[in-house]
């Protein structure tokens, strides 16, 4: 079997998937560009129980379904709250964490 | 017994604790119960040490390793010879009696709890003192007393004044207590220890050069000085008067102003190399006894008159010490702890019948409302002014006079000595004739003793009278002469003068104690028509003592505190060292603030590329 191509499909798919979380600023899109990662990895770590001829990497893509699917339902409740609070689809409209304000001259 | 010492001062410290901890839960009267009790527990345990062999022989007592360093080790170790035994019976029974007076005097006091708890401490610091067998522990005891002595002199710290006050005796006496800890730190250098006993030893066996055991001499004399407010350390004891008169009567008069003398005398092998350092404490003695005698006749406070006389009278002590007449030393010692104790707390007394004045031009006619008090106080200032054959003070103060003329140079200490007697006779009786005798010269509240009041001052007044008769000058046959040949053993006798000169000597102390009692009643007249001493600012004034230092010392070093501040702190510290401190990290402060934006994009970006350089770092590394 031929590993280099489920290897690069792997990899294409985190990257297509990183692309996505770092350019799209829809917070669904990101979250979209997140499960693409996972599955990329997900992908390469099966190519790779193959290539060892070891169930570990199997065993590893079962795990990572499983939280996969913990993690969608909490960052799906997060975006929805999101919405709901702030009225924020969109990354930018989240960035409430920004340091705007420089802190003010204190004599010593 | 020996198994028991370790009780002596633990009782006092177990109430402090005690009524640190709890005190809060059981309320201020039974804090008050409580001290008392531990002060009473500890003189009965000095009894038992007399009935139980302590009077015959050298006990002693190791409780455990305090510090172990090497080959040298510090142990808690109690040790009682003859010297202590005295001291330690000073100490406890008359702690014990003042306890019981200020259980009624301090009752409903805002700091009741605290006072308590401050006295039974002090009484710890006092007993762990005298009964330390070596300088660590000695010094461990010397500095709980110099706490609880500030801590009590500013007991009414909400007037500043008193808070000034307690500052002030503590200042000054750290220089002592600095002096001390150097002469510590000599010995061991030198000695390699600091057991008493092995000192001792080793100052025998081993005598060292004659400069490094004056230079010991001289710290140890330097910080007995500022602990008994001697001169040139005396100012902060008239200031100590700020304080309730109960913690005068127990710490500025009977136990811890005379630690400095109890610590010279437990060192005397040391001074007795150095005899100029001997003569040295002496001199020290006779001059501050005739300062502080002038300085007391122009006092109008009744317990500034007292202090200056407590001042004067230690003076008595060290000339004794600085003649080598340790035995009557401690005897004035003993005696003096009695009739002064009694004369603070019946002052404390007086001053509660006048509302709180202090000044004795207004009192008066206390005789007739207070008989009981004018009793006991004139038995106090009796003593105090030894008058001839009837008093304890006659028979300890007129011997060091006497004693004194056999030193060498004899004839200036026993001089200033012999007028030191007729100033002590001039000032309390002016202060006794103001007091007691005549019409009252402003309105006498009511005050009632109680039995607990009037119990201790009883016994303190028959003891400032009687004590004296247990040792009768040594050339008068057929009585008691009990105390010197009992401490011959280890301070051996004084040298006393013999045959007529002796004769001659004894009458011409007891001429300068009624000359000065004679002198006193006039100057009590005089004061009434505004022509006493007290008018005279030199003397009111304490001979510009406080002046001098204020010129010499204080200033100057709050000119050097400010110009620190300014020159140093300011400039150096805040701009220089702070300022560019500050600098770099609110620079670095800006750099990072930039990276913040909020924007979750770049926050991933910066973890993407995180994690790449990390695996590019581990396959560059592989």
């Amino acid at each position: 079997m031929d590993y280099v191509a489920t290897l690069s499909a792997g990899g294409a798919l985190f990257l297509i998937g990183l692309a996505m979380v770092l350019l799209r600023t829809e917070l669904l899109f990101v979250l979209i560009g997140i499960e693409v990662m996972f599955n990329g990895a997900g992908l390469t770590a099966a190519a790779a129980g193959q290539y060892w001829h070891d169930a570990t990497g199997q065993v590893l893509v079962l795990f990572l379904m499983t939280i996969t699917g913990a993690e969608l339902a909490v960052t799906l409740v997060l975006v929805y709250l999101a919405y709901r609070r702030l009225r924020a689809t969109s990354l930018a409209d989240v960035a409430t964490l920004r340091d705007d304000a420089p802190p003010e001259e204190t004599a010593p | 017994m020996s198994h028991w010492l370790w009780l002596i001062p633990v009782a006092p410290l177990a109430g402090a604790t005690l009524n640190t901890v709890g005190g809060d839960w059981w309320g201020s009267r039974n804090s008050a119960r409580l001290a008392v009790l531990a002060l009473a527990v500890s003189a009965a345990a000095v009894i038992g040490l007399w009935l139980g062999g302590g009077a015959t022989q050298v006990l002693q007592q190791t409780l455990y390793t305090w510090m172990n360093v090497g080959d040298w080790q510090v142990s808690v170790g109690l040790r009682v010879d003859r010297i202590t035994l005295i001291m330690l019976s000073v100490a406890s029974w008359v702690g014990f009696l003042i306890h019981l007076f200020s259980y009624r005097f301090m009752a409903g006091d805002y700091g009741e709890r605290r006072y308590f708890v401050y006295l039974n401490l002090f009484v710890f610091g006092m007993l762990s003192f005298v009964l330390a067998d070596n300088l660590i522990l000695l010094y461990l005891g010397w500095e709980v007393m110099g706490l609880c002595s500030y801590a009590l002199i500013a007991h009414w710290y909400r007037d500043g004044h008193n808070a000034w006050c307690g500052r002030k005796a503590f200042v000054v006496t750290r220089i002592g207590d600095t002096a001390l800890a150097l002469a510590i730190f000599l010995i061991f250098a030198h000695y390699h220890t600091v057991d008493l006993q092995n000192l001792f030893a080793a100052l025998q066996a081993q005598p060292a050069d004659g400069t490094l055991l004056g230079w010991i001499a001289l710290l140890v004399l330097v910080g007995a000085v500022g602990k008994s407010a001697q001169l040139p350390l005396s100012p902060w004891l008239p200031d100590a008067m700020a304080g309730p008169s109960t913690v005068s009567a127990l710490i500025h008069a009977a136990t811890m102003v005379t630690a400095g003398v109890y610590l010279t005398i437990r060192l005397h092998p040391l001074f007795e190399l150095v005899p100029a350092m001997l003569w040295l404490v002496g001199l020290v003695g006779a001059l501050t006894l005739t300062f502080s005698g002038l300085a007391a006749l122009g006092q109008y406070d009744i317990k500034r008159v007292i202090a200056y006389s407590t001042i004067s009278q230690i003076g008595y002590m060290f000339l004794g010490v600085g003649i080598g007449a340790y035995g009557l030393a401690l005897f004035h010692l003993a005696v003096h702890a009695c009739f002064k104790s009694l004369l603070f707390m019946s002052a404390g007394v007086v001053i509660e019948h006048f509302d709180e004045d202090h000044d004795i031009r207004h009192m008066g006619g206390l005789r007739k409302r207070a008989p009981y008090l004018n009793l006991v106080f004139l038995a106090g200032a009796m003593s105090l002014a030894a008058v001839p054959l009837i008093t304890a003070s006659f028979y300890s103060k007129d011997a060091i006079i006497e004693a004194a003329w056999a030193a060498p140079q004899g004839w200036l200490l026993w001089a200033l000595a012999i007028i030191g007697a007729v100033l002590t006779g001039a000032y309390t009786f002016r202060l006794y004739f103001l007091i007691f005798p005549g019409e009252a010269r402003s309105p006498v509240k009511d005050y009632a003793m109680s039995w607990s009041m009037r119990v201790p001052l009883g016994i303190l007044a028959v003891a400032s009278i009687c004590l004296g008769f247990v040792q009768f000058p040594s050339d008068w046959p057929h009585l008691p002469h009990l105390l010197l040949p009992w401490l011959a053993g280890e301070l051996g006798m004084p040298t006393m003068p013999q045959g007529a000169l002796s004769v001659v000597l004894m009458l011409l102390g007891m001429a300068a104690s009624l000359t000065g009692i004679a002198w006193g009643w006039r100057l009590a007249r005089a004061e009434l028509v505004d022509r006493g001493t007290g008018r005279l600012p030199a003397l009111a004034t304490g001979l510009y003592l406080d002046k001098i230092y204020d010129v010499l010392v204080v200033r100057p070093c709050f000119g050097l505190a400010r110009a620190l501040r300014s020159g140093i702190e300011t400039a150096a510290l805040d701009h220089a060292l702070v300022g560019s401190v500050a600098g770099v990290l609110r620079l670095g402060n800006r750099v990072l603030s930039l990276s913040q934006n909020g924007g979750t994009a770049r926050y991933a970006s910066f973890m993407a590329l995180g994690a790449a350089a990390m695996l590019g770092y581990l396959l560059w590394r592989l």
